[in-house]
């Protein structure tokens, strides 16, 4: 049983890490889409993962496509560094003693990471969206499906405090003589 | 923590080291001197027990209850 929760927690371990390194060329990609489109604008149109009207902005006005690429890689930037904090809170955890401080400031971490993806990509895109509309007519479609990432937030932060109080009963344990 | 442990008066009136002790109650010395310095969060029954058997006393000569001052 514990050889089989070990080879588990090393599987997942290493599929976090895949998960890092798929966002991390995401964003990677989208960057350099970001820094060619100023030589050449037709590269907008290659933008991985992105299925915007692009083109159509940065036609219109080069400081909204900066504003929305700038949302975008912010997000998948995120979306990256919190599988990266999978990864190293995965390679930390000990099962013998699975409390401790270092788990509760990573877990702490990584629901802030999910909150700021929520605020990012909910508050801060369908603000942007709504300016856009009022300057240029286009109409950007609002992505509802992120709302997931403010409950996944909550319920990390919620473990969080688990492992808080779990650290607290460790040391109670270890201080009863 | 308004609860004192006064085992090292016990012990001083028993003329008894903490080593002696901690044979005779069969507690690690780590774990008595948790107890001794007041760290200890818990004290079990059976300890207790052990303790005042080997310094033949009473829980109250080694506990004893203070009111905190804020």
């Amino acid at each position: 049983m514990k050889i089989k929760t070990e080879t588990i927690l090393t599987v997942s371990k290493y599929l976090a890490l895949l998960g890092g390194v798929g966002c991390s060329i995401l964003w990677g990609s989208q960057l350099v889409t970001l820094i060619a489109s100023f030589i050449n604008p037709e590269w907008v149109k290659h933008t991985y993962q992105v299925d915007l009207n692009l083109y159509g902005i940065r036609e219109h006005s080069i400081g909204f496509y900066v504003c929305a690429m700038i949302l975008t890689i912010s997000v998948s930037v995120l979306k990256a560094l919190f599988w990266y904090k999978i990864f190293e809170l995965l390679s930390e955890l000990k099962l013998q003693t699975p409390f401790s401080r270092e788990v509760v400031i990573k877990l702490e971490r990584m629901a802030f990471i999910m909150f700021s993806v929520w605020m990012i990509s909910s508050i801060f895109w369908k603000t942007y969206t709504f300016y856009l509309t009022q300057a240029t007519g286009i109409q950007l479609p609002i992505r509802n499906t992120d709302d997931e990432y403010l409950f996944m937030a909550g319920i990390i932060y919620i473990i969080s405090q688990i492992f808080k109080r779990g650290i607290e009963l460790q040391e109670e344990n270890q201080l009863t003589v | 923590m308004p609860i004192i442990v006064n085992l090292d008066v016990m012990m001083a009136k028993r003329k008894m080291s903490l080593n002696e002790l901690s044979e005779k109650v069969d507690l690690t010395l780590s774990n008595l001197s948790i107890l001794k310095t007041g760290k200890a969060k818990a004290i079990r029954f059976s300890t207790l027990e052990a303790i005042c058997k080997v310094l033949d006393c009473q829980p109250a000569d080694i506990l004893e209850y203070t009111k905190e001052i804020q």
